[in-house]
């Protein structure tokens, strides 16, 4: 009997994507767990040292605290994210006038660049000319720069991003509660259920696996985001800013410490992979 | 024109057996179907001949010539899909083109191939339509005019007529066969619709779980079906199957099940008592003629009237059977009440209980 | 009767307000800046600052445009193209063999893409710095292009897979029987019936590229390789924060992102969300 042909189309079409996948994206993994447990010496690969650089990390106070920084922001982010995008996707599933202006211009913050939101928010919130400052004025509140405060740079920092981000959980919210079947509204409505046992027992749940996944890509996201903080706060003031992803660029590219920035870029993969993990699973949930 | 050979084909998907042993010849000239409930591999081995899929076991030949590693577009097969698969982007012109350019005709032979079987098909003032724009009967005639232009040697059709509706199926049934006494080209037409399937059909091949149960003229299937399966999916109500014990008295030996007895011919008898068992007698609605006449066979109520128009179906209790007959048009019976129907025993089938294959018809023998 | 149409009229014009209130609150920052790239340089350092310029002005853009600004638009345009093109390249044909063929492996194909899809950015910055340092691709286009494409490919993979399924497979096969190879019935006939799913790919590819900021930051050095994003970046640092130029050059930065998104919105948030729901 005649072995079966093998199908080699599929695996010709898929070959460019797996080399790219490959070459691009997982040797460099590779190449930065070699390079975590090594000395590295004006950009060059020096002796083993096996986990010295983990040590050397993790008994530093400010990786530490760059690892809470980024909790705070992360779940300070989503958190208002999804809030304030199931708001949103509720008041736009309602028939309004204007509604498809209003999304429109809701979603306009969510095409700008990190980059152009923090240089828009660095100038609205400036001390000397910004609208804010003088908004505050007119309110009799003295004047303030939030950018300078340590403890409200993390706010600010939140602010921008929930700003820049919130269209996202919006969008997917609005278009899964318009794949709510009005049928059960109609029958809850005949069954003379109120308004709030509707939300709670019919909504949330038809809701629950999409804002899973809000949450864990918008976790991703947050947690490996460098550019907004690197040109809204850079860090600061007194590192109140510093998170994890963008002490680790400033890790390598200011201070040149490519062990110890490769250690710390395993342990930011690392909790991607645990994200990821999380967001596959919640995947399966959705099937 | 061509002729096929199936030899023990079978195709599998790691564990799942999707055909087995499929050994089957389609003449030249000749119209195929094959016939099955869905699931059951007719559409697999219509790919098979195609070459969209290749078997794992065995081989098609067409013209004699094995096909195995041959493209579909080498095979000089034309097909027919139930979805007609025309190319949404195109104009029906271009659909009909379409084959054409690809073995690089000039343009003015593809203009006037075209015109050719547009003319044919009654589908001229449509050519510069969007497949979207045609109804579902203009769609079947593009289809089957791109599988023309083609000249090929097999047509392939694969339910072309379920997604009409069903004045339409029917006007579409007499133009297929029309155009088959035309062309003369070999078919291989699959359905899961017995009747489309005994009225164009030269011969049938019913398939079941991907096993072929049998092969034969559209008669042939009907009258003698090899087993229980054949005998239920052929014929438009299927097949009555009372289970029944075998009794012997001095009058002769009997097939009965409560007040239903049929008087078997001594040389079948014979093989019954030696095969022992129960035994199902299969009688088709037409053969149970209901109304009281002079050989009444059976006496029973009746359970359920359909008035059809042209006949009455009539729905009889016997045992834990129902057994479906026909009455005339006419006919002022009533449900609950009793009454007599004369079988047909010449036309009887009794199946093994056991396996359901076909054992005899009453007239072997006689 | 009136009573409930009364409660239903208040909750409408909640609604309503409530929108357009957050509609305009989300709009204010991006109208700030384009508002201060109106302002002559005088106005922008006056305050209490003026929502309506009181003499407009272009000179800011004026001064953009004789900036370096408009090469760093030129190599973001030259870099978002190539992502496009690679991209859409690779991930058509990878899509296509997910959507018609079943093969072994191809479970963990997909694991494998969705998974690194999902673990972006930072992690990776360092090793693919050092990496394309060690292949003497910084500074260059390609790298950029590669990088670009890799973090791309992936998504673009699941986004095309959708529409790909959407076109029956009987086309195919029936352009196969038609005299047609695989290959030619997947360009001639699947892919013109997936031109709505190449768009929408296209402009989720170029909106990434154009915004992209960190890997351009770290792979590049020479002026004349910087794109857009790291114009922006350091128009700060190089001219000193002349806040009316900025403002422009940000305006301009958003100009190509926005038409796109006004042409083809539908596609464009099909595009961006679509990504994340398929699984």
């Amino acid at each position: 009997m005649r072995a079966a042909r093998i199908p080699f189309t599929p695996y010709l079409l898929i070959l460019p994507a797996i080399v790219l996948v490959f070459v691009v994206a997982l040797y460099p993994m590779a190449y930065a767990l070699h390079l975590s447990v090594h000395t590295s010496e004006l950009m060059t690969t020096g002796a083993f040292v096996g986990l010295a650089n983990y040590r050397a990390l993790l008994s530093d106070p400010g990786t530490l605290w760059s690892f809470a920084a980024s909790v705070i922001f992360v779940a300070g982010s989503v958190g208002l994210a999804i809030l304030f995008g199931l708001s949103l996707a509720l008041l736009l599933n309602e028939k309004v006038r204007f509604r498809t202006a209003f999304r429109a211009s809701i979603l306009v913050p969510w095409i700008v660049s990190q980059v152009v939101a923090a240089m828009v928010w660095r100038w609205l919130l400036n001390a000397d000319y910004g609208p804010v400052a003088s908004g505050l004025l007119n309110l009799g509140l003295p004047r303030l720069d939030p950018l300078s405060e340590p403890r409200l740079a993390m706010w600010v920092l939140i602010l921008a991003n929930v700003w820049r981000s919130v269209a996202f959980p919006m969008v997917l919210l609005l278009a899964a509660l318009q794949g709510i079947p009005e049928n059960l509204y109609r029958a809850a409505r005949v069954d003379g259920i109120p308004w709030s046992m509707t939300f709670r027992h019919i909504t949330l749940p038809m809701l629950r696996p999409t804002l899973l996944v809000c949450v864990v890509i918008l976790s991703l996201s947050d947690f490996n985001i460098v550019a907004l903080p690197l040109v809204l706060t850079g860090g600061g003031p007194l590192d109140a800013t510093d998170l994890a992803s963008l002490r680790l660029y400033r890790e390598a590219f200011s201070d040149y410490q490519i062990g110890t920035a490769s250690a710390l870029a395993i342990l930011l993969f690392l909790v991607n992979a645990v994200l990821t993990a999380a967001y596959l699973r919640s995947m399966r949930a959705r099937t | 024109m061509a002729q096929i050979e199936l030899r023990n084909v079978g195709l599998r998907y790691g564990e799942q057996t999707v055909l087995s042993g499929l050994t089957l010849n389609v003449e030249e000239g000749e119209f195929l179907t094959l016939l099955g409930p869905s699931g059951c591999g007719k559409s697999t081995t219509l790919n098979l001949i195609a070459g969209l899929l290749e078997p794992t076991s065995g081989e098609v030949l067409i013209d004699g010539r094995p096909m195995a590693g041959v493209a579909p577009r080498d095979r000089r097969v034309a097909m027919v899909f139930q979805d007609y698969a025309l190319y949404p982007h195109m104009t029906v012109y271009e659909n009909l083109s379409f084959p054409l350019r690809a073995i690089k005709l000039s343009e003015s032979a593809i203009r006037d191939k075209i015109a050719g079987v547009a003319q044919a098909l009654a589908i001229t003032a449509l050519l510069e339509r969007l497949p979207k724009a045609l109804s579902g009967g203009q769609r079947q005639r593009v289809a089957l005019g791109r599988a023309l232009v083609r000249d090929p040697g097999v047509f392939l059709m694969d339910e072309p007529l379920s997604n009409l509706d069903a004045r339409l199926r029917v006007a579409m049934r007499a133009e297929l066969k029309r155009l088959h006494q035309q062309l003369c080209t070999t078919m291989v037409y699959v359905t899961h619709d017995q009747a489309e399937a005994m009225t164009l059909s030269d011969r049938i091949a019913v398939l079941r779980d991907g096993v072929l149960q049998q092969v034969g003229t559209p008669r042939e299937i009907y009258q003698r079906p090899v087993n229980q399966f054949v005998a239920g999916f052929i014929g438009s109500l299927g097949m009555n199957f009372l289970t029944c014990h075998l009794e012997q008295d001095p009058t002769g030996t009997f097939l009965r099940q409560d007040t239903f007895a049929l008087r078997v011919p001594a040389s079948v008898a014979q093989r019954l008592v030696q095969q022992g068992g129960d035994f199902v007698v299969g009688l088709r609605p037409e053969h149970v003629v209901i109304g009281e006449g002079v050989d009444v066979d059976l006496r029973a109520n009746v359970e359920v009237v359909e008035y059809l128009g042209s006949e009455t179906l009539i729905h009889l209790r016997v045992g834990d059977t129902v057994l479906v007959g026909k009455a005339p048009a006419e006919t002022l019976i009533v449900p609950g009440q009793h009454v007599g129907a004369c079988i047909a025993h010449a036309s009887a089938c009794i199946f093994d209980a056991a396996n359901g294959g076909l054992l005899a018809t009453d007239t072997d023998g006689t | 009767m009136t009573i409930t149409f009364s409660v239903r009229w208040v909750k409408y014009s909640l609604t309503f307000l409530v929108l357009a209130g957050v509609a305009i609150l989300m709009l204010t920052p991006v109208v700030w800046i384009l508002v201060t790239s109106l302002k002559p340089e005088a106005e922008i350092y006056r305050f209490p600052p003026q929502w309506i310029p009181l003499q407009f002005t272009l000179d800011n853009y004026k001064a953009v445009l004789q900036s370096s600004m408009p090469m760093y638009f030129v190599n973001s345009i030259v870099v978002a193209v190539g992502t496009i093109v690679l991209t859409l390249f690779i991930a058509m044909h990878a899509g296509y063999a997910v959507s018609r063929f079943q093969f072994r492996g191809k479970n963990v194909f997909l694991f494998l893409l969705m998974a690194s899809h999902m673990m972006p950015g930072v992690a990776s910055l360092v090793p693919t710095y050092l990496l394309a340092g060690k292949l003497g691709l910084l500074d260059t286009y390609a790298v950029l292009i590669l990088v670009y494409s890799m973090w791309q490919t992936p998504l673009v993979v699941w986004l095309i897979q959708g529409f790909l399924e959407s076109v029956p497979a009987t086309l195919d096969q029936a352009a196969m029987i038609d005299g047609y190879s695989r290959l030619g019935a997947f360009y001639r006939v699947v892919l013109p019936l997936s031109k709505p799913g190449l768009a929408a790919s296209a402009i989720v590819v170029f909106v990434y590229a154009w915004n992209e900021f960190i890997m351009a930051l770290t792979l590049t050095s020479a002026d004349n390789m910087r794109l857009a994003q790291v114009g922006l970046k350091y128009y700060i640092s190089q001219y000193g924060i002349q806040w009316g130029e900025l403002a422009a050059a940000v305006i301009l930065s958003i100009v190509p992102v926005l038409i796109l998104f006004v042409l083809l919105q539908r596609w464009f948030v099909y595009g961006l969300t679509s990504g994340a729901l398929k699984g």
